[in-house]
């Protein structure tokens, strides 16, 4: 079981090879097959997403959540996918046809690429390449730009808005982000993800008192790039309709909404990864089904944070990455660099306590100086930033 | 054959994007294609093995500056309407600059040995030792230089409280 997928694949090689397929072309075929995989799985795992929140917020509000369609609804997102097909696109008058018919596409592509850089298994990562990482958070980045250009495209105001929102938000957490990762980074020498993986083995990273902050720091700043709530200010109903999405509707409304649930499934994988131990686990399941596991509990999280958690407004969000993550981020930086140097001099208790200490400190200070920008940010405003 | 296949697709990515980018009358079309180019790019560099660059190009390039060029001609109003003319007065010079500049590139290709196999390109660790210690005074310099600049863009930026 451990190998099923990898043997498939090789085996799938070899017979293609056996066809007569140049050896120059193997390794395109390898590279295709590893992304047709990717292209399928990802949308699969994609629906069953939707279905498994509908069920789980259902239950938090005390409904049952879809089912009819199958046993336990579990043919809900096939029916509404069907539906989504079956819908008139409406396009408004004033639209900038070109970009309003390529923007859909366009959020899906990087989503997709996501996949690429993270280890479903051991030995299953489809680019293992060093940068990996970096490239994971490149192409996590180039949502922004298709995002903007798609709120603008219908000339809606409400969606120029949600769009410019959802570029603040991703470029504002898209940097503790980073720094919180670039803590696991120096923790493991690389930015390869298999590496980081295997860096951790049975000792994983959240377990380290740096690496506890740092997962909660990525963590808030995950669901914050995946617009999920409490962080969905780009789509807050009560204020923009819908966001960057209002005017579209069918298919390029699916198309959206198959990039952010895809894109938080990434994310969670990427949590995995880097904290969590990636696909170590028992010796007697396969290594891909433990990451599986891992990742799906981590997207429960976020399921949870949905069903409990209120919106926030969009300046207290903004100043919560820049004057709350930013810093603390980069003091679990400099809090794991005590941790390694202690830890290698064989001081263990200091490797654990002047950590803990540091971030303990900073994290009192950051939130009682926070407390108070919230309190003094309830003013009415242009008392507030004259400085 | 399969590299030659790619290096044209993304060959002729970059350079329709480009074109794209300075033929379109409309302010967003241009800047989506620009962000394409920047794309294309990268995918140049990443074909000869340059992964870190191919990565900073995709970072910086595509996530940072085509973002605030995308940001910022979002929030002009009439982006869309009337369409700008994508020719001007200019254009003598602008067809001069270039041609010397093609000229120029030209001369310089010609002139340069072109080794026969691409060295093998550094890794992260190599470039980031190399960045922490021979180029430590450049590195820390361009630092200071960007804190600068951002310093002064919030500076020039602020919101005085004045007119509130």
């Amino acid at each position: 079981m451990e190998r099923l997928f990898i043997e498939l694949k090789s085996s799938l090689i070899d017979l293609a090879a056996w066809f007569g397929v140049p050896a120059g072309w193997l390794p395109l075929l390898s590279a295709f097959l590893s992304a047709a995989t990717i292209m399928a799985a990802a949308p699969v795992i994609m629906m069953y997403q939707t279905w498994f929140e509908r069920k789980v917020v259902g239950r938090f509000q005390d409904r049952y959540g879809p089912n009819r369609v199958g046993p336990f609804g579990l043919f809900q997102p096939i029916a509404d996918g069907v539906k989504a097909l079956q819908k008139e696109d409406l396009v408004p008058a004033k639209a900038d046809k070109l970009l309003h018919f390529l923007a859909p596409a366009l959020v899906v592509v990087p989503t997709f690429m996501l996949f690429l850089f993270v280890p479903w298994g051991r030995g299953m990562v489809a680019a293992d390449i060093d940068t990996g990482l970096l490239f994971f958070f490149a192409f996590a980045g180039l949502q922004a730009p298709i995002i903007v250009t798609a709120g603008w495209a219908p000339r809606n105001k409400f969606s120029v808005l949600g769009g410019l929102r959802a570029a603040a938000q991703v470029l504002s957490y898209g940097v503790p982000m980073a720094i919180s990762a670039v803590a696991v980074v120096m923790a493991a020498g690389s930015l390869s993800s298999s590496a980081i993986v295997e860096a951790q083995g049975d000792n994983w990273f959240i377990l380290t008192p740096w690496g506890a902050f740092a997962f909660v720091i990525f963590f808030v700043c995950v669901v914050a790039e995946t617009k999920r709530t409490p962080f969905d200010m780009p789509e807050a109903e009560s204020e923009l309709v819908a966001g960057f999405h209002t005017e579209y509707s069918g298919l390029k409304f699916a198309l959206f909404f198959m990039a952010e649930y895809m894109g938080s499934f990434a994310a969670c994988m990427l949590a995995t990864t880097l904290f969590l131990g990636g696909w170590s686990g028992p010796e007697f399941l396969p290594s891909w089904a433990i990451f599986m596991a891992k990742s799906g509990v981590l997207f429960f999280v976020m399921v949870w944070f949905r069903g409990t958690l209120p919106r926030l407004r969009i300046d207290q969000m903004l100043g919560l990455a820049w004057k709350f993550l930013f810093p603390l981020s980069l003091v679990t930086m400099v809090a794991e660099g005590l941790w390694y140097f202690l830890r290698t001099d064989g001081r263990m208790a200091g490797a654990i306590l002047w950590p803990l200490a540091i971030l303990a400190v900073s994290y009192w200070i950051l939130s009682v100086v926070m407390m108070r920008e919230f309190v003094r940010g309830n003013k009415p405003r242009g008392k507030q930033d004259a400085w | 054959m399969p590299g030659e296949i790619a290096f044209g697709v993304i060959v002729v990515l970059t350079l329709g994007a480009a074109l794209a980018a300075v033929l379109s009358r409309n302010l967003l079309r241009s800047a989506l294609a620009l962000m394409f180019c920047l794309l294309g790019v990268a995918g140049l560099f990443l074909m000869q093995g340059a992964e870190f660059l191919s990565a900073v190009q995709l970072l910086v390039y595509v996530g940072g500056i085509a973002v605030l060029i995308v940001f910022a001609v979002a929030l002009l109003e009439r982006a869309g309407e009337p369409l700008a003319a994508s020719l001007n007065k200019l254009v003598p010079a602008a067809v001069a600059v270039g041609a010397a500049l093609t000229m120029l590139l030209v001369v310089g290709l010609w002139r340069s040995v072109i080794a026969e196999s691409p060295p093998a390109s550094p890794g992260v660790k190599d470039i980031g030792t190399a960045l922490l210690n021979q180029y430590l005074v450049p590195f820390e310099a361009l630092s200071v230089l960007l804190l600068a600049a951002l310093v002064g863009a919030l500076l020039i930026a602020r919101d005085t409280g004045k007119e509130g």
